[in-house]
């Protein structure tokens, strides 16, 4: 169709009354030049008049066949229909607003969720091909992992020749960039193997990518910044390649800038820095590795020190079945070579069960998509009965207003009106209303997005997650809530379609409202809102009293007073024992003299963050482990009075203090688990460690904290007086105790360290009982999501409930009206009403808690301290519903009680 | 022959008259059902009730193009013309139309 027929059509929609004044003005000279065509024939004018308009057959008709021809009638129709939608809201404002908010706060907070999850579970890396992308892991009876040695990684390379490439990196560590002289921030990088970023098919935006000469030893340090950093540190600066940065004090040249949308290959993180892994010496990298037997003096690169993921393309494999094969091929061989000298039998059976499996790696390093696993079957749970909440509540409302319309259909078919234009009218009806809705959500959507990212961020300085709203997902709430209204409210309307018209129009309006199917109809689908309310509540309540529980367990630390100061030492030049031990004296002292402070002490490791490694140790006079070896503990390095500092009990013996010196005696105080296991139970204090050739003597047992990880039982742990560490040892802590809220002297504890030296960075200085909360932020972000679901949901079945109960009063009222008129008091009315409540909000929560028994099995490897059958949840839940259930019940009942006989008689 | 029936024969043909009538001028509504009726000497008298709609819906189609002049009588009037898309048509209408009358003078021939 061309241009010129939409203009005309346009214009017959927008200038439609100069359209009309054009007809009539084309019609009226026709009429005027046939009249006097008339009169020239000898006619009088009013007969040449005459017959020059029953010529035309009539005026008014033809104008209308005119009108049909513009080709807009259908647009015209709908605009009526909105018109008449838009008046019938005006009449009953408090539907349309119900059906506009249920839309809006379930399509919005579903699109979300399911944006969330996505932008977790389905988002695959900005790449060519993701799919072709695994990560290799070793599984081993009742482990999982996936590190390896760059050694490790050459085999798989050897082994994977002509099926696969495969690379390496590491996890992503924070880094000191010396800004300038006084200044250094930390950074986010990752040390990747020199095929990193050809084998991910990701090219540099400007510059150049990494080549072999790169990857050498010795080799000047190179890398690669994101896209992102080159704008913030740089302002995008078209001189940066060959420019020369800072890092832990080692020069770095910048070679190239990577594309904008890769944000390295771990949700959550966003490196701002790649570089070789050769450069790990040179710029004193300590991420992640097992700790055992390394050499400080060789690069990592070239030991067999496990500290590397490996991932590999495999094109025209997407399965990777080949790659996997090849790889367990290479292992069996190891394997049987080790095999060789090993002779227990429990280590060769270990070993014997050790596999190379594939990962999908097309997500990237799946760390948050493991977390949150588990929890999503709970939350896609609670949002789907939001969803069906939802529109229940839609459904409800559209039934009772389609009841409440039946005369008027009726009457309108009566005088003609058409059975199509009837239906296309309520369906413009419904949609309007959903429409609204739907556009309303999206805002909420975006709020709700911003909100749960920062619930998962937690304060953390870097946490990075790119989520968008998912535009399939928005559709397909919006699709599903609009059809599910427009289904059940032209149920009855096709029904009333049906109707004998006389007979329903005999009857007065009132009389037409009660039919008495329709009401049984609302009243069990608010019990079904009402049973899986019960199951979204209950479900929440589980996972709050977890996080009571978490709150309140003693994980054997002060969390209210204590604040964590995370520093490095090292990248400022603190580098040997007298140096490093010098600086613990003098950042101690200086804390200590800030008013509020009532201790300090550094430490090597913090209590929440997981960097405890374990390594192996021996005890004269205690049996040796199974399968050779050492006994496995973990260690940390700690400056005077941590213990009393930090709130760990001291049950037995002393705790380190000023007096164990370098040159003192090598001591330790180790923690109850250690005596427990290590020792079986036997008194810990003399006894005598060996480990890395020192021997150490217990001088004091400590009660078990729950370091590392809230979620564990202790390890085997020892204190040790970081003084006493050969060679020296780089604190990350400094643990304050403070007398008033701990935040308050965080400004003061910075300008602290700076007077010392501005030059050691301080990454974060953060409350320990945040640093709790960030422990369990997987169980926090669930218990608050679910919250936020079930509240809605306790909100909309409430809102279902009054709606059925105020359509019962409106019914019954003539009914009431009658009975009280014949002597039936208030609280017979009262009564009847609260039956009609009790028994939706009975049946309701009966199926409820059955349905629940089932549901809790969602989220049963997050509860904690409880059982699935935690009768304070199932009793708070069903406590809330029947509060918010009373509340909602109210109003009706008191409009029904405040019914005056005589006026609801004279309505009948 | 009923004069109603007589308009509901014409009712396909009239597009095809009223195309042929624009061929060459520029005309309004009722100069359009004069010219009708005098080229076919008063034989087809044109249904007034049917031109205006037929007028709207071939305008509606592309097939003539209205703009407003001045008539004979002085007043402001709706003017007609083809279209380059209208031409086209009139030639297939033609076409069809000198196709079936043959075809209906073969029938009432061979009968």
């Amino acid at each position: 169709m061309s241009l010129h027929i939409w203009l005309l059509r346009a214009r017959a929609l927008f200038a439609k009354k100069r359209v009309e004044e054009e007809l009539s003005e084309e019609l009226e000279v026709h009429l005027e030049m046939q009249a006097r065509k008339h009169e020239a024939e000898g006619m009088p004018r009013e007969d040449a008049l005459r017959r020059a308009r029953l010529e035309l057959g009539g005026l008014e008709k033809t104008k209308e066949e005119c009108r049909e021809h513009r080709g807009i009638a259908p647009v015209e129709i709908l605009l009526r229909d909105c018109r008449y939608a838009l008046r019938t809201f005006r009449r009953a404002p408090a539907l349309a607003l119900t059906v506009v908010l249920t839309m809006a706060v379930t399509i919005g907070a579903n699109t979300t969720l399911f944006s969330f999850c996505k932008a977790i579970l389905l988002d695959t890396l900005p790449v060519p091909s993701p799919r072709e992308l695994h990560l290799v892991l070793m599984e081993r009876p009742g482990m999982h992992q996936d590190y390896f040695s760059f050694l490790d990684l050459r085999d798989m390379r050897q082994a994977a020749n002509g099926i696969a490439t495969l690379t390496g990196f590491t996890e992503t560590v924070e880094l000191p960039l010396k800004e300038n002289d006084d200044e250094t921030r930390t950074i986010q990088g990752q040390l990747v193997a020199g095929n990193f970023f050809s084998v991910l098919g990701v090219k540099p935006f400007h510059g150049r990518g990494f080549s072999a000469a790169d990857n050498q030893a010795g080799s000047p340090p190179v890398a690669l910044i994101s896209y992102r950093f080159w704008q913030r540190q740089f302002r995008g600066a078209d001189n940066i390649i060959g420019r020369q940065i800072v890092i832990n004090r080692a020069p770095v040249v910048v070679i190239g800038v990577l594309p904008r949308s890769f944000n390295g290959v771990e949700a959550g993180t966003r490196p701002d820095l790649w570089m070789p892994l050769a450069v790990q010496s040179r710029i004193g990298y300590t991420g992640f590795a097992s700790m055992n037997a390394i050499d400080p003096a060789k690069p990592w690169f070239l030991q067999d020190v496990v500290w590397l993921h490996v991932l590999g393309r495999s094109a025209g494999d997407p399965k990777g079945v080949r790659l996997q094969a090849a790889l367990e091929r290479m292992a069996r061989v190891q394997i049987a070579d080790v095999l060789q000298k090993v002779t227990d039998p429990k280590e060769r059976d270990l070993l014997l069960h050790t596999h190379i499996l594939l990962r999908s790696g097309a997500l990237g390093l799946p760390r948050l998509q493991d977390q949150f696993s588990s929890p999503l079957g709970a939350l896609f749970v609670l949002s789907g009965i939001l969803l069906f909440c939802g529109c229940i509540n839609l459904s409800s409302l559209l039934l009772a207003r389609a009841r409440a319309q039946q005369h008027e259909i009726a009457l309108r078919l009566s005088l003609g009106g058409s059975w199509g234009r009837l239906v296309a009218q309520l369906l413009t009806e419904t949609m309007l209303l959903t429409s609204v809705g739907g556009l309303l959500s999206l805002p909420l959507a975006y709020a709700g997005e911003r909100m749960a990212t920062a619930w998962l961020r937690m304060g953390q300085q870097f946490f990075f997650l790119q989520v968008e709203i998912d535009w399939d997902v928005y559709l397909f709430a919006l699709l599903l809530a609009a059809a599910c209204g427009i289904v059940i409210a032209l149920l009855p309307a096709f029904r009333y379609l049906r109707f004998d018209q006389p007979g329903v129009l005999g009857q007065r309006a009132q009389a037409a409202l009660q039919t008495e199917s329709g009401w049984k109809i609302s009243s069990l689908l608010t019990m079904g809102q009402m049973a899986i309310s019960v199951v979204s509540l209950v479900l929440a309540a589980l996972l709050a009293h977890t996080l009571l529980n978490y709150a309140r367990l003693d994980i054997g630390v002060d969390r209210a007073n204590v604040l964590s100061v995370m520093l490095n030492p090292s990248a400022a030049g603190y580098d040997n024992a007298a140096k490093l031990n010098a600086l613990y004296h003098a950042i101690t002292a200086a804390i200590d003299g800030i008013p509020g402070v009532t201790s300090s002490a550094v430490s090597g490791c913090g209590l929440m963050n997981g960097c405890l490694g374990t390594l192996d140790i021996e005890i004269p006079g205690s049996a040796k482990p199974v399968g050779g070896g050492g006994l496995e503990v973990q260690r940390n390095y700690v400056g005077p009075h941590y213990l009393s500092c930090v709130g760990i009990r001291l049950l037995r013996g002393r705790e380190i203090t000023r007096r164990d010196t370098a040159g003192a005696p090598l001591i330790a105080v180790v923690n109850r688990t250690f005596e427990k296991k290590l020792l079986h139970g036997e008194n810990a204090l003399g006894r005598v460690i060996l480990m890395e050739g020192q021997r150490i003597t217990i001088e004091g047992v400590a009660a078990d904290a729950r370091a590392n990880d809230i979620h564990k039982q202790p390890l085997p742990l020892m204190y040790l007086p970081i003084v006493q560490a050969p060679g020296g040892w780089n604190i990350s802590r400094v643990e304050v105790r403070t007398a008033i809220a701990p935040r308050a002297v965080e400004q003061q504890i910075r300008a602290a360290i700076a007077s010392i030296n501005p030059a050691i960075p301080v990454s974060e200085i953060v409350p320990l009982s945040e640093e709790v909360d960030r422990d369990l932020s997987r169980e926090l972000l669930v218990a608050r999501l679910a919250g936020v679901f079930s509240i809605l949901t306790l909100l909309i079945a409430a809102l279902g409930l009054y709606g059925v109960l105020t359509f019962e009063v409106t019914r019954r009222r003539s009914e009431i009206g009658i009975r009280m008129a014949l002597g039936a008091n208030r609280q017979w009315v009262l009564r009847g009403i609260a039956r009609q409540a009790l028994l939706i909000l009975g049946g309701g929560c009966a199926a409820g808690l059955l349905l629940s028994f089932f549901a809790s099995r969602l989220v049963s490897s997050l509860i904690f301290g409880i059982g699935r059958l935690d009768i304070p949840s199932y009793g708070a839940s069903l406590g809330a519903l029947f509060a918010v259930s009373l509340l909602a019940a109210l109003v009706p009942a008191w409009r029904a009680a405040g019914i005056d006989p005589a006026s609801a008689l004279r309505l009948n | 022959m009923n004069p109603k029936s007589h308009a509901d024969l014409l009712q396909g043909t009239l597009d095809l008259l009223i195309l042929r009538t624009l061929q060459h001028d520029k005309l309004h509504g009722w100069a359009i059902s004069e010219r009708i009726q005098q080229i076919s000497q008063d034989v087809l008298q044109v249904n007034q009730g049917s031109l205006y709609p037929a007028l709207h819906r071939l305008e509606q189609h592309g097939a003539i193009s209205a703009e407003w002049g001045i008539s004979e009588l002085g007043r402001r009037a709706r003017f007609y013309r083809l279209t380059p898309a209208g031409k086209k048509q009139l030639e297939i209408e033609k076409e069809s139309w000198s196709r079936m009358t043959s075809a209906i003078g073969r029938i009432l021939d061979f009968a």
